[in-house]
């Protein structure tokens, strides 16, 4: 995957799983009871890797962590600030997050919505604890799906829509000319015909039906690089 | 669409210790700026010595090749001359005229008297009538030298000068002042 590091230290985390490589490894997936011990497991096999000597990682989060969402133009924003905090305070209702919220907005011209992307508080600061604890430098915390989009334009440059399908999440974006419509996200993710009919909804509930599309799929057990990207009917 | 960059890891702000190395390396950066400031002023002073010792060294150099050069050039006009002023002062004209002057022989006439500065002596032509007036004369010359400083070089009896009597020629050596 084009913007996916290849070498160093990297993790995926989730919520019931965690994966990583350390160099050029093999990935190694491990199933985890919640966020804190997936991150604990990681931060002790880095530190038990003899080969390392800067525990440093960077962190791939996933799509059930780290959400999109549309924060539509609101009149009488003065500032850049005051669109983050509202987009704070609308993130948990916009996006299923529970608890406050940290979010990362997108860059759009004035009166356009803004993709933006939230990470619960407490989730970013048990992930930073817990590897401070080990002494282990988080260097990147990047939503996976992100990657996923980065290697699916570089195929296709016109794409207009993307379902990123990861362990525990469905995660599907939308938008032409730069400009992201619509987002949604699946977490925890359904069996998997609830999982395809939540999707069916969504893409009609959206008006994304139309357009070049692509399904990029990480299963567990494979290697981030490994996903498999397919055409979206 | 387009690329996302998000991310959520928090750029720590620098620590002490980063402030301090920094500070640091800005201290040592001044530091050999400075030092190499005054190196390079060091070595322009130094320099400046060097072409200025150079200089007279060459200028020395140039000065010897000259004396050296000096034999092997033709004397100026004026040198003949020169040496010969030169060595008339370290004649006594006064003390020999006055010699001639203080001594008057009836019988002797001096009829030319020739300073010679080359060898410092005065060659006196005299007259004479007899032998007895020429040595006389030639004793009062003499009279209170602690050497016989006047010495009759020739006498020519024979031989008659412009008046018809013999001449005699004097000679006396003077060596620097006396």
């Amino acid at each position: 995957m084009s913007s996916v590091r290849s070498e160093g230290a990297q993790a995926w985390l989730g919520w019931r799983g965690v994966a990583w490589r350390f160099g050029e490894q093999p990935w190694q997936w491990q199933p985890a009871d919640g966020l804190e011990a997936g991150v604990t497991a990681v931060a002790v096999a880095l530190k038990a890797d003899a080969a390392v000597r800067r525990p440093q990682l960077t962190l791939w989060l996933a799509g059930s962590v780290a959400r999109p969402f549309i924060v539509q133009p609101v009149p009488g924003l003065q500032s850049w600030t005051e669109a983050r905090r509202l987009a704070e305070a609308l993130a948990p209702d916009e996006t299923g997050l529970t608890g406050p919220c940290e979010v990362w907005l997108d860059a759009a011209p004035p009166g356009h919505a803004v993709l933006g992307v939230a990470i619960e508080t407490a989730t970013r600061e048990t992930i930073e604890r817990v590897l401070a604890a080990h002494g282990v430098r988080a260097v990147a915390m990047r939503p996976w799906w992100t990657a996923a989009l980065a290697r699916a334009l570089d195929a296709q440059p016109a794409l207009s829509r993307i379902v990123v399908a990861e362990p525990e999440s469905l995660v599907v974006l939308a938008g032409r000319d730069g400009v992201f419509s619509a987002t949604a996200t699946c977490a925890p993710l359904p069996s998997p015909e609830h999982a395809a009919a939540w999707l069916q909804r969504s893409v009609l509930s959206l008006g994304i039906a139309d357009g070049e599309g692509v399904r990029v799929a990480l299963s567990a057990g494979a290697g981030l690089d490994d996903a498999v990207m397919e055409a979206w009917a | 669409m387009r690329r996302i960059e998000a991310d959520f890891v928090r750029r720590r702000p620098p620590g002490r210790a980063w402030w301090g190395a920094t500070v640091l390396l800005l201290g040592a950066a001044v530091a050999l700026a400075a030092w190499g400031w005054t190196v390079r002023e060091d070595a322009a002073g130094v320099r400046a010595q060097m072409q200025d010792w150079n200089a007279r060294v060459d200028a020395l150099a140039h000065q010897a090749t000259r004396r050296a050069e000096l034999p092997n050039e033709p004397p100026p006009a004026y040198a003949a001359d020169a040496q010969a002023a030169l060595k008339l002062q370290r004649v006594p004209v006064d003390a020999a005229l006055a010699s001639l002057e203080s001594v008057g022989t009836v019988g002797v006439l001096p009829v030319s008297v020739d300073i010679s500065a080359a060898d410092a002596t005065v060659r006196v032509q005299v007259e004479f009538s007899s032998y007895e007036a020429l040595l006389k004369y030639l004793e009062d010359l003499n009279a209170g030298e602690p050497n016989e400083r006047w010495i009759l070089a020739t006498a020519q009896g024979t031989a008659q000068g412009a008046s018809g009597r013999p001449t005699a020629l004097i000679v006396s050596r003077w060596r620097g002042r006396e």
